[in-house]
């Protein structure tokens, strides 16, 4: 199976501190989420700790920039804190976080692409490539070669998205990437089911006609 | 469906997309067709793969989230921040400082129009008198300083100082200065 060598010869990315998603991880994070909205200072911490890491590979998925995608987490749990009280359903304590999350990146884009404009910077993904190139993964246990395949594997991944509309980016980034739910998608982009389903077929026929994702797998090899 | 009874390739990317978007004959029909199966397995194995390398392709990140209970409170005083209370209270102090003085109160009391109008007809007053003054001496006492014609200078001297015969100063027997 392509990948399959290049995920054997990678280092563990994160540590697994908490439980994969289930019945029993939901229910804690709704427990979490109504302490949290009461007050309890502690069960928003923990709901950091459980979120943190799939909220910064969001926006780095987006950003492609690791201390902007650092600096963007901070500034969406800081966001979500301050916010708690607009928490209206805890059950949906996921689609919220990953909308506030959403709308930053958004912003973000905006404020890069409105800069690039006067010149400040160069326009288009020049900063993505530079990080690309030049920021290898400081993990102990990060190879060189590694650090190559993860170069090419974010290049590539750019340009199989750039085929896709940005809403049916978004939808499959957040189907296939970020792991969630349709219901959760459409929650988190406010849109409806059907829009959601619509749009990820959409996304999916593109890359199954061109046969790009088979492509990139294969690419992704050394 | 297509004719040969399996699933199309629109059906099999829905199902890969949503797999409740399959209907029952469809769903029936997965388990015991392998072409089906594996085609749906494939492309969903990719994307799986893909989201995999995707996730250990993302480097760590060095910071954490915490909030302290310094901070919360810091958070919490409702509308306003800190910092925009505190900038208010010295806003509010200055102005009622600055109102109270009795500089602003004066320019902002009702009698600032009189004080004005006073100082208005003292100007008229004035002007009406001096030329009257004036007319009244001789024009050689006018100009009291004699600056304007220095040939004037002793007139002026005498007018101010005026002779007495003997200039000199004596001291009577009771010490009185004469």
């Amino acid at each position: 199976m392509p990948g399959e060598r290049l995920l054997s010869g990678m280092p563990e990315c994160h540590n697994n501190r908490h439980p994969s998603p289930g019945k029993a991880f939901e229910e804690q994070t709704i427990l979490l989420a109504q302490k949290a909205v009461s007050g309890n200072l502690q069960a928003f911490n923990q709901l950091a700790d459980i979120y943190y890491n799939k909220i910064f590979r969001m926006v780095y998925y987006r950003i492609k920039y690791k201390m902007d995608a650092e600096d963007l987490t901070q500034e969406i749990f800081t966001q979500a804190f301050k916010n708690l009280n607009s928490l209206k359903d805890t059950e949906k304590f996921k689609s919220w976080l990953f909308s506030i999350a959403i709308n930053k990146v958004r912003d973000f884009k905006r404020k890069k692409q409105f800069v690039s404009m006067f010149g400040f910077f160069p326009a288009g993904n020049n900063e993505e490539k530079d990080e690309s190139d030049t920021e290898p993964d400081s993990r102990p246990d990060a190879n060189p070669l590694y650090n190559v395949m993860r170069q090419n594997f974010w290049k590539q991944f750019e340009d199989v998205l750039k085929r896709l509309s940005n809403l049916e980016k978004e939808v499959f980034l957040l189907r296939f990437l970020d792991h969630l739910g349709i219901n959760e998608i459409s929650a988190a982009l406010d849109k409806n089911e059907s829009t959601v389903k619509t749009h990820l077929y959409r996304a999916l026929k593109k890359l199954k006609d061109d046969d790009s994702v088979k492509r990139l797998l294969e690419e992704s090899m050394p | 469906m297509n004719d040969n009874g399996h699933l199309t390739e629109d059906r099999i990317i829905k199902a890969v997309a949503d797999k409740a978007t399959l209907s029952v004959a469809e769903k029936e029909h997965l388990p015991n067709c392998s072409g089906c199966s594996s085609a749906l397995e494939s492309f969903g194995n990719d994307l799986y793969l893909l989201g995999k390398i995707a996730e250990t392709s993302v480097p760590s990140p060095k910071k954490r989230f915490n909030v302290h209970e310094k901070r919360a409170e810091r958070n919490f005083p409702g509308i306003f921040g800190l910092q925009a209370s505190l900038a208010a209270a010295i806003t509010v102090l200055f102005f009622s400082i600055t109102l109270h003085s009795d500089s602003m109160k004066s320019l902002l009391t009702t009698e600032t129009g009189s004080y004005i109008e006073d100082i208005y007809s003292d100007d008229l007053v004035t002007g009406e008198i001096s030329p009257l003054a004036e007319n009244a001496l001789l024009l050689e006492y006018v100009d009291i300083y004699g600056e304007a014609d220095p040939d004037y200078n002793d007139n002026f001297i005498d007018y101010i100082f005026q002779p007495s015969g003997d200039n000199t100063i004596s001291e009577t027997r009771e010490g009185e200065i004469v």
